[in-house]
């Protein structure tokens, strides 16, 4: 980030580039290696941006839903709740795949979203609590099972063909159910303000703890463990949007190989966000936000140091393009998941998705660790 | 800690002049200590396999072996540290503790190999090893060793199951508790399961003095492969599976036992446990039965079980994380990982610490303590 504004100011103002370029000599000398750079510039350009993008996007969340409360006749305030709902969902794809820190400390994740909810239980539990006695506050949300919780919970909330209409803000139980909304917004806020505040440097500053590594360091002793981590998140990330997003739901096999003589087992109500219909959309988030990790966006990322470091230009070119495809290949999807999922004629989108996500997960699982010099798992991997 | 208090918490803590910063900050480092005892284990590194007790930030003494390793056992009495192959290994050595000098290379009996796993009679005079009898078409059987004659083998028991995996004596003294895998392997098929549709996974326990199964629990799916397992004080056991089905099953993976009762699937107690891989490495139980571990590498995970009221207390995240075990001078469990990291997990505490790092070296799946 430094180098960034050193590299913008000498563009604005060329008088004072003798002095910048003289600083910016001094700094190379004592600049960390640039496996270094690669855990400071992907901590501070993309993940501590992604959680305060998310950490903000909930606190205009819980501010929609409260003032939709004030006044629930109000139809267009529901439908700015349920727009701040989807920028929420879509700033929660951006981390829904980090695979370390403050985000797997006591299951956080299950607090935002419960998924995939096999046997309906949020509507059950939603349900059940909204037929209790008592005031519903943050705290009673907190204290309460993860399913009522969260980003999840809220869809539900907003979204459900049944529970989550204007009208039923309006019937003799909608004040207790405006309670709930209001409170798991304000929940989930807590939640991400959290989280934020815990990756900050002048808050838990996990940020140093994985830019950091060394002896004294608890997670990581150095910058390899570190970015097997990174390795970790954009493998995982791939695979769950590859597994439980597509092929789960929507009945694909592994090789993505269908015939019209076995039509697929599709189990829609699987599918991530099936009832605001925002799985596409979900996916599309994940993709870049796990282009924007390898990138460090903008900065020193696992791209450059591939290319300078480990002089595998061409393998950091073919990710960057396997990204790119995939993601052209999500935007290219007409209608949502939901509505296409069980119509063959408008399947073959969905499966030229799948192939281009089976190439890049081979890239990142088979060609990347290797050149990287980072095992995938040793223990894992072939254990007993 | 509520979150609410740790907000608060940790806002007085930025608002706080840097004098009690610095003085937090020195507390936290002496009670940082990574002392720990010292650890048996099988690794892998750049040079190859190895075999050794690794001791504060180094090997104490090491050597190579030609094969993976997997578990080992401290023969106390006898002052030897036992190193079983993985499977289909056949190898089995037999190391002075006092100086890492192999005293025997013992090899499995013509038709035979060893599955990682064994443990001593009370009297430390036999070892028993979970063996293959590969010629009785992949039959599970327990190998009997006389330590007093440079383990000699003298017989196989009979533990009437196929892939017996890791073993324990029970606080008796008489009983061996067997977790029996289910999973018929050949060493002319390699590692592939011979038996998918016919699995039959349990825990079984084997009478010493009769040479008899005496109890059969077995396991709640057909596919459920139990597969490690620690014994408490009070003679509970607790077991963890690795199921061999579509993954993920969302079945309980870590069961406990006490004998005449059925198995009893520990409670996550509203921990919401996301198992993508189903597959549970080491259990380890620390020396009063309060808590236990179970590690699981496939999901990256570390679980410590409250076993009083028998549910899951916390979870960690650690790549790779296959090794526990209970470090009773320290009140620590040890972890170890693929990434060579060995990690102190202090129950009540909210993080782990690093006991240790060997860049490069890989822990492989489990650990024993040497004292």
């Amino acid at each position: 980030m430094i180098f960034a504004a050193i590299k913008l100011s000498l563009r604005k103002n060329s008088a004072r580039a003798y002095i910048i370029g003289a600083s910016l000599a001094a700094m190379s000398a004592c600049s960390p290696p640039p496996s270094t750079k690669v855990l400071i510039d992907t901590a501070t350009l993309s993940f501590l941006d992604s959680y305060k993008s998310f950490s903000i996007a909930s606190q205009e969340l819980a501010t929609a839903t409260a003032e939709y409360c004030q006044s629930p006749n109000n139809a267009p305030q529901f439908e700015l709740a349920r727009t701040k709902w989807k920028d929420a969902a879509k700033q929660w794809s951006s981390i829904q795949n980090i695979q370390f820190g403050p985000l797997m400390v006591d299951n956080q994740a299950w607090k935002i979203q419960f998924w995939p909810d096999k046997k309906n239980l949020i509507a059950r539990k939603v349900e059940s609590l909204l037929k209790e006695n008592g005031p519903i506050t943050q705290q009673r949300v907190d204290e309460a099972s993860v399913v009522v919780q969260g980003l999840s919970s809220l869809e539900y909330l907003l979204f459900d063909n049944k529970a989550g209409t204007p009208q039923r803000y309006i019937d003799e139980l909608g004040q207790r159910r405006c309670e709930l909304l209001v409170a798991v917004s304000e929940h989930l806020h807590t939640v991400s303000a959290e989280l934020y505040n815990n990756w900050r440097i002048d808050g838990g500053n996990y940020l140093s703890t994985f830019s950091k590594t060394g002896d004294k360091n608890p997670e990581f002793p150095d910058d390899n463990v570190a970015i097997a981590y990174l390795l970790d998140t954009l493998v995982s990330g791939i695979e769950l949007i590859k597994r439980d997003k597509l092929e789960r739901p929507l009945g694909i096999s592994g090789t993505g190989q269908e015939t019209e003589a076995r039509p697929a087992q599709t189990q829609v109500y699987q599918l991530e966000w099936w009832r605001s219909q925002y799985s596409k959309d979900a996916i599309i988030t994940n993709l870049i936000a796990l282009k924007g990790i390898f990138n460090a966006n903008e900065g020193y990322g696992i791209d450059d140091y591939l290319r300078e470091v480990k002089q595998q230009g061409e393998l950091s070119d073919n990710i960057n393009k396997a990204f790119q495809q995939s993601i052209a290949a999500a935007s290219a999807i007409d209608g949502s998941l939901f509505e296409i999922a069980n119509k063959p004629e408008r399947r073959q989108a969905i499966l030229s998705l799948h192939a281009e996500l089976t190439n890049l997960l081979a890239l990142l699982r088979n060609d990347l660790p290797t050149v990287l010099g980072v095992s995938l798992g040793f223990n894992s991997k072939d254990g007993d | 800690m509520h979150r609410r208090h740790f907000l608060i918490a940790s806002s007085a803590l930025l608002c706080a002049p840097a004098a009690i910063i610095a003085r937090r900050e020195l507390r936290v480092t002496e009670k940082q200590g990574n002392e720990f005892s010292p650890v048996l284990s099988a690794a892998s590194d750049s040079s190859g396999n190895r075999i050794g007790v690794w001791q504060a930030d180094s090997w104490q003494y090491s050597q190579p072996i030609q094969h993976r390793g997997h578990d080992s056992f401290f023969h106390r009495q006898r002052q030897e540290l036992l190193f079983f192959s993985r499977r289909p290994g056949r190898e089995l050595y037999v190391v002075d503790a006092r100086n890492g000098s192999v005293l025997h290379d013992i090899q499995s009996e013509d038709g035979y190999h060893y599955y990682g796993h064994g443990c001593v009679s009370a009297d430390g005079r036999y070892l028993y090893t979970t063996e293959n009898n590969i010629h009785d078409d992949g039959a599970g059987c327990i190998g009997v060793y006389d330590c007093e004659q440079n383990y000699r083998c003298i017989g196989h028991m009979d533990c009437e199951g196929i892939g017996p995996h890791d073993l324990a004596l029970m606080p008796d003294g008489d009983t061996l508790v067997i977790a029996i895998g289910g999973i018929k392997t050949l060493p002319s098929r390699g590692r592939t399961t011979l038996n998918p549709d016919s699995l039959a996974p349990a825990l079984h326990y084997l009478d010493l003095s009769s040479q008899r199964v005496i109890e059969k629990v077995p396991a709640p799916h057909f596919q459920l492969s139990l597969r490690h397992l620690d014994v408490s004080p009070d003679g509970s056991v607790l077991v963890g599976a690795q199921f061999q089905g579509k993954l993920p099953s969302e079945k309980p993976l870590v069961y406990l036992h006490r004998r005449g009762q059925a198995l009893y699937a520990m409670n996550t107690a509203g921990l919401a446990l996301h198992f993508q891989r189903d597959y549970i490495a080491s259990v380890s139980i620390d020396d009063h039965g309060e808590w236990a571990v179970t590690s699981c590498p496939r999901d990256n995970m570390v679980c410590l079980w409250n076993m009083q009221s028998q549910s899951l207390a916390q979870v960690w995240t650690v790549r790779d994380c296959a090794g526990a075990v209970y470090d009773a001078a320290y009140q620590q469990f040890i972890l170890s990982n693929g990434d060579g990291q060995l990690l102190a997990l202090v129950p009540g505490k909210r993080t782990l610490t690093q006991l240790a790092y060997s860049a490069g070296t890989h822990w492989d799946n489990h650990l024993t303590l040497r004292v």
